[in-house]
């Protein structure tokens, strides 16, 4: 399989994404707990459509490693 | 386009959410919905030659580096929620993610030589530095 085909199975995962996202913005009406829950779901989906992207580039054989970033933490201050 | 589209999302969802939580927790979800469009646009741009692979890579990755940060500053702020938030926990959370989108070693490795394409990259990243701004401007030290 070529590049092109592999990065057009991860541009269809991101359009699924996308769409996914725009379903529930249509909803509306949502609690703040639940806009949360949203916000993780499509964190966890760019996290997916990374590995993805990731993958259809560097498994083409073009790259063979690229930067791995830091996973950066935050925590609310402790007072 | 997409800073535009950010900077107006945001300014939208602070104006409508009566608490720093639900201001938060909103950002968290537009910023992660601007990183999803930003992936596509790089696989765009590198699909259409644009942008070379690596650079496509970079760029992805960190679109990705901010999407954890984007994943941390939602916890922060569940945590500083669920603590009974105290003064200024949600603007610390901000202000932890704005450093990490900032950081200049991240942003060092960003480089595209299409200018066009640069141009384009830099307003999704410009975008999401500018609505993490606006959302520490909207708590106002909450």
């Amino acid at each position: 399989m070529g590049t092109t085909a592999i990065v057009n199975i991860a541009l269809g995962i991101l359009n699924t994404i996308l769409g996914f996202i725009a379903q529930i913005k249509s909803q509306g009406g949502l609690t703040d707990d639940q806009i949360l829950a949203e916000a993780q779901t499509v964190t966890a989906s760019n996290d997916a459509a990374y590995a993805a992207l990731k993958q259809a580039l560097t498994g083409a054989g073009i790259v063979s490693q690229m930067a791995n970033p830091p996973a950066p933490a935050a925590k609310p201050p402790v007072k | 386009m997409r800073k535009m589209f950010l900077a107006v999302t945001l300014a939208l969802t602070l104006a409508a959410c009566s608490d720093p939580y639900g201001a938060c927790v909103k950002a968290d979800a537009d910023i992660a919905s601007g990183i999803s469009a930003g992936l596509k646009t790089v696989a765009q741009l590198q699909q259409q030659g644009t942008i070379s692979t690596v650079e496509a890579l970079t760029v992805a990755g960190y679109l990705e580096y901010a999407n954890q940060a984007d994943e941390a500053f939602g916890k922060c702020a569940q945590t500083a929620h669920t603590a009974g938030s105290k003064a200024g926990a949600f603007t610390a959370c901000a202000n932890i993610f704005n450093a990490t989108l900032n950081n200049p070693t991240e942003l060092a490795l960003i480089h595209v030589s299409n200018s066009s394409a640069s141009q384009t990259i830099n307003t999704i990243i410009t975008g999401l530095t500018t609505g993490v701004s606006g959302v520490i401007a909207a708590l106002g030290g909450a």
